[in-house]
């Protein structure tokens, strides 16, 4: 097989170790969802709805996971064929980012106003994109905030309802930032295009960093974080961890 | 074909990052009986929390995971101010701030190795990084949210260990799960399982195919660091004289970084090859600990500076073994105390019976005395209750499927009145004013303590709560298992012995 014939067959092996992939992981969560639905099916449970048979056992554990046992083989059939044929390295030449691009230019550059314009637009997008996050923010706070939303002990219900809650606010805002930092690109992209054609000037001096601040900043806080620590074994919490961490935790590991 | 392997060899052998996150992973999870055994470590070092992500609950772990015990110290704010894990992640954040990530936390470690497979990665771009924001809200939500919204309730839940963790469910359920001595425990497994199992193989698929897809997306405990990236001694730092801002480093990294040294940054050291310029550096304060050395001239000077560095790190690494090797012999050491001595009935005279007394199903019920809560005060003797169901339900007020299940016991007590005996038992391990706690909760239950703890021990139990125990009129033990009751449950075992 020649080298080119090589790389392609590396490709596509590589796809098909990709599908693979997905199969046996979507395989593993189908069985594990299996177990858990035939072992709280009418035929196992009492007509108090007690457990007649636990719902996990190292049988039902053997026999779920033996069905997948073709798709692990074929996974590991392709990841060795992969390994032995070879994939091509990456020879792309690293693409500086817009925002480094840009800065490069600005500091290179006259800013006209054509420039201005697209720094203008960008921050009026960055304020409305903290204005939309803060309102997700809020109302996502002022349900969590209401105790009566977290009154029953009964967690599948009340996490499940705060999920259904926050959920959609978190999506809101996180295509907002999405949004705005695309439309942030697209707009440096422009202005990087205006720099390239603006006035040239000799490059101006970069900022230098406060140093002396910030090590003032971090003397400090090492000395919170001191007084801390000998706060909290003293008020008992240096305890509360060990005793938290010497048993096991049952929710932690989906036994509680 | 020596060529071929050395070739081979250079091109694959484990980077000096690699390694340390191997070290660390081993420090972590140093406690080896733990596997062998299927227990968890129960030793002083767990007052500490380690600084990457590591479940307690795993049978290796030897220290506290930093995130579980934030939870639980946030769980707890109504009782106490939790300085000491907001001590602890401060010192960490100010000391190595992000640096944990990229070098000593064993869930960075196992995505990367995840992430090694050989199939097409999707690269990051604008919208990665602003997904890089999710992990702040998981941290408002049940980081901080749930633990609050529950502790004025005095009822403890650690919202992400118990929904989201992935680390809990690899390294907990499924290290202790993998051990035969724990085969009774998939018993109790249940829709948490399920849904945790899930979540986690969604999660390393994902950093199959997207570099590090939790730390990047989903990790509060990154975010917590990230907030340090400013000001964390340890790390990688651009010298701002050199930068050109040419963005190859950006363009080099796999993390969604706007540039070296922010909040997502993991200090990884990759960037610092790319820089033509060699304006990056990892350092400590003012000492260089790796730095671009390509290019210089292999003069005297130079070859003597070169000697003198391996030299100190073969002294670094034969250090690091012998902490290694001396902490794994510490938490692995013998210290069984002498065997729980179990009393034989003494206050009423049993009829000649020679079943053995013992904590498995059919043996007869080990005695004990323990003190009673409340305000009459006074013990609590087993063997002076005989003729009755008892049911020994072991609890702590820490333990949120202890506190969870009580209302269940209760509705039972007060349905059975006097044929059967309820007795819930709190552990020996103490955080909060226990009677306090009955009384604002209502319970009408006899409540007692197991003030050493022999008696969880006596019946089998020790590092894990909710346990129930129940004992028929003969004194025999017909249920003795770890996990949540509800009163269905306790009906159905109760009512044949009835």
């Amino acid at each position: 097989m020649n080298e080119t014939g090589r790389l392609r067959a590396g490709r596509v092996l590589a796809w098909l170790l990709s599908a693979a992939t997905l199969l046996v992981a979507a395989q593993l969560m189908v069985q594990c969802a299996d177990i858990y639905l035939t072992g709280t099916s009418p035929a196992n449970l009492t007509p108090g709805g007690v457990l007649i048979s636990s719902i996990f056992s190292r049988e039902s554990i053997a026999e779920h996971f033996s069905r997948m046992a073709w798709s692990v083989w074929l996974w590991l059939a392709l990841l060795a064929a992969v390994l032995v044929v070879g994939q091509p390295k990456d020879a792309s030449a690293l693409r500086a980012p817009t925002e480094n691009r840009l800065a490069i230019l600005r500091r290179r550059v006259e800013a006209t106003p054509e420039m201005r314009g697209e720094q203008k637009k960008r921050r009026q997008i960055i304020m409305i994109c903290v204005c939309a996050c803060a309102v997700c923010a809020a109302a996502m706070a002022l349900y969590m905030v209401n105790l009566e939303n977290f009154a029953s002990r009964d967690l599948e219900q009340t996490v499940g309802r705060m999920v259904i809650h926050t959920a959609p606010w978190a999506v809101v805002a996180l295509a907002v930032i999405a949004a705005a930092e695309i439309l942030c690109g697209t707009s440096m992209e422009r202005e990087i295009a205006l720099a390239q054609k603006a006035e040239k000037r000799p490059p101006a001096p970069k900022k230098a960093e406060n140093e002396q601040a910030r090590s003032l900043l971090r003397v400090a806080l090492y000395a919170a974080a001191i007084v801390m620590l000998a706060a909290g074994v003293m008020n008992g919490g240096m305890r509360d961890v060990l005793v938290k961490a010497v048993n096991i935790c049952t929710e932690c590991i989906g036994l509680g | 074909m020596a060529k071929k392997w050395s070739a081979w060899w250079a091109a694959h052998k484990p980077t000096k990052r690699r390694l340390i996150q191997v070290y660390a992973a081993l420090l972590y999870n140093a406690h080896i009986k733990g596997f062998i055994k299927g227990d968890i470590y129960v030793g002083p070092t767990k007052n500490i929390c380690v600084p990457g992500f590591n479940c307690y609950s795993c049978p290796g772990a030897i220290g506290a995971c930093p995130l579980g015990a934030l939870q639980n110290a946030l769980a707890s704010a109504d009782k106490r101010a939790p300085w000491y894990v907001l001590g602890i992640l401060m010192l960490y954040g100010l000391t190595l701030g992000r640096t944990i990530c990229g070098w000593i936390c064993p869930l960075g470690l196992i995505q990367e190795l995840f992430h090694k497979l050989p199939t097409p990665k999707l690269p990051k771009g604008r919208v990665t990084h602003a997904l890089s924001y999710l992990k702040y809200i998981l941290i408002g939500l049940f980081v901080v949210g749930i633990p609050l919204a529950y502790s004025v309730q005095r009822f403890p839940v650690p919202g992400f260990c118990k929904y989201i963790c992935p680390a809990g469910t690899f390294e907990g359920a499924m290290g202790l799960l993998a051990n035969p001595a724990n085969t009774e425990k998939l018993s109790i497994l249940n829709i948490l399982f399920t849904r945790k199992f899930i979540i986690m193989v969604g999660i390393l698929t994902a950093c199959v195919f997207c570099y590090r897809a939790f730390c990047r997306f989903l990790c509060p405990l990154g975010a917590i660091y990230g907030l340090f990236a400013r000001l964390s001694v340890l790390g990688v730092k651009v010298e701002a004289s050199r930068c050109t801002d040419c963005g190859r480093c950006v363009a080099a990294c796999k993390m969604d970084i706007r540039r070296v040294g922010d909040h997502e940054c993991i200090h990884c050291g990759e960037c610092i090859g790319v820089c033509p310029t060699k304006a990056i550096s990892m350092k400590a304060g003012k000492i260089v600990l790796m730095e671009n050395e390509t290019g210089k001239p292999d003069g005297q000077p130079d070859a003597g500076r070169a000697a003198k560095r391996r030299l100190r790190s073969l002294l670094a690494w034969a250090v690091a073994l012998a902490v290694l090797a001396g902490v794994i012999w510490f938490v692995n050491r013998d210290t069984s105390a002498e065997p729980v001595a179990v009393t034989q009935a003494e206050a009423t005279p049993e009829p000649e019976d020679d079943t053995p007394v013992g904590k498995e199903i059919g043996m007869r019920c080990p005695d004990f005395t323990v003190p009673l809560y409340g305000a009459e005060g006074g013990t609590y003797t087993l063997g002076e209750h005989q003729g009755k169901v008892r049911v020994l339900n072991f609890w702590a007020t820490w333990c949120t499927p202890c506190v969870a299940e009580l209302p269940h016991f209760e509705r039972v007590q007060a349905e059975y009145g006097d044929r059967v005996e309820i007795l819930a038992i709190h552990s020996d391990m103490i955080t909060d004013d226990v009677q306090a706690f009955i009384d604002a909760e209502g319970l009408v239950l006899t409540f007692a303590q197991d003030e050493t703890g022999d008696v969880i021990k006596s019946l089998g139990g020790s590092t894990q709560l909710p346990m129930t125990v129940i004992i028929d009129q003969q004194g025999k033990i017909v249920y003795n298992r770890v996990g949540s009751m509800n009163d269905e449950t306790l009906r159905t075992l109760i009512d044949p012995l009835m």
